[in-house]
């Protein structure tokens, strides 16, 4: 990781970590308000950009929980 | 000084903080408490609210002009657009900006009934003329409008559009919302 500081690399990765919790219960709870009200949520918010910070922090979650 | 347990518990109660206010933000544009909702089509990108002209055909692709605008132009009339209206409206006031080459009449037209025929026309005339652009404003009763899965369907009408040879350019479509 790119910070030395191992207190400090703790701290990031558990933000990531919320990031990742974070954005994929905001991404499942607007789904299904989606699925129910059609371009409730998507007239006004990207859901793709939910969905990429979904992946990218989730990623990077797993890998950390591996090591 | 913050420790980083003090600053992580801020950065944590900010990202979930994030997500809720968001959420009430979209609750707002959706029920539009404050009485009224701009949006603009400028037909560079999608716009959620206004849909591109249609059908192919007698609506060409939208192009970009050398100034980096882009438009679509109608070269056989009626052609259509949807309005989505996230919420009940009275009123739509709509700003036209236009290319009309051969000064034809330009009529818009909101669909009032579930059938494919009725729908009630206002003409578009050309207000001002801004850098070459017509722009002309028209305003519709929303409360006659016939709703299909909240969009409202409108008609953009020249009769003789396609004997004429001529074509009507748009290159922006602005509506105000007014409860």
């Amino acid at each position: 990781m790119f910070i030395k500081n191992e207190k400090l690399n703790h701290y990031f990765l558990k933000v990531i970590n919320d990031i990742f919790y974070i954005s994929l219960i905001t991404f499942l709870l607007f789904s299904v308000i989606e699925l129910f009200l059609a371009k409730f949520i998507t007239s006004f918010v990207n859901m793709n950009i939910l969905l990429i910070t979904v992946f990218i922090t989730g990623i990077i979650t797993i890998l950390n929980n591996k090591q | 000084m913050l420790n980083i347990e003090k600053i992580y518990k801020i950065l944590k109660t900010i990202l979930i903080l994030i997500p809720v206010i968001t959420f009430i933000w979209i609750i707002d544009r959706n029920f539009v408490f404050s009485g009224h909702m701009n949006t603009s089509y400028t037909f560079d990108k999608n716009n959620p609210f206004i849909s591109i002209l249609t059908p192919a055909g007698r609506a060409l692709k939208i192009e970009r002009n050398d100034f980096g605008d882009y438009s679509q132009k109608i070269i056989i009339d009626p052609v259509y657009f949807n309005l989505y209206s996230p919420t009940k409206f009275k009123t739509a006031k709509f700003t036209f900006t236009y290319k009309n080459p051969l000064n034809r009449e330009i009529k818009i037209g909101q669909k009032i009934f579930n059938d494919d025929w009725s729908y009630w026309f206002e003409d578009l005339r050309c207000d001002e003329n801004i850098g070459g652009w017509c722009v002309g404003r028209v305003e519709f009763d929303l409360t006659k409008a016939s709703l299909d899965k909240r969009n409202i369907k409108f008609m953009i009408s020249s009769p003789g559009l396609d004997k004429s040879g001529s074509e009507i350019e748009f290159t922006t479509i602005e509506v105000e919302l007014i409860k």
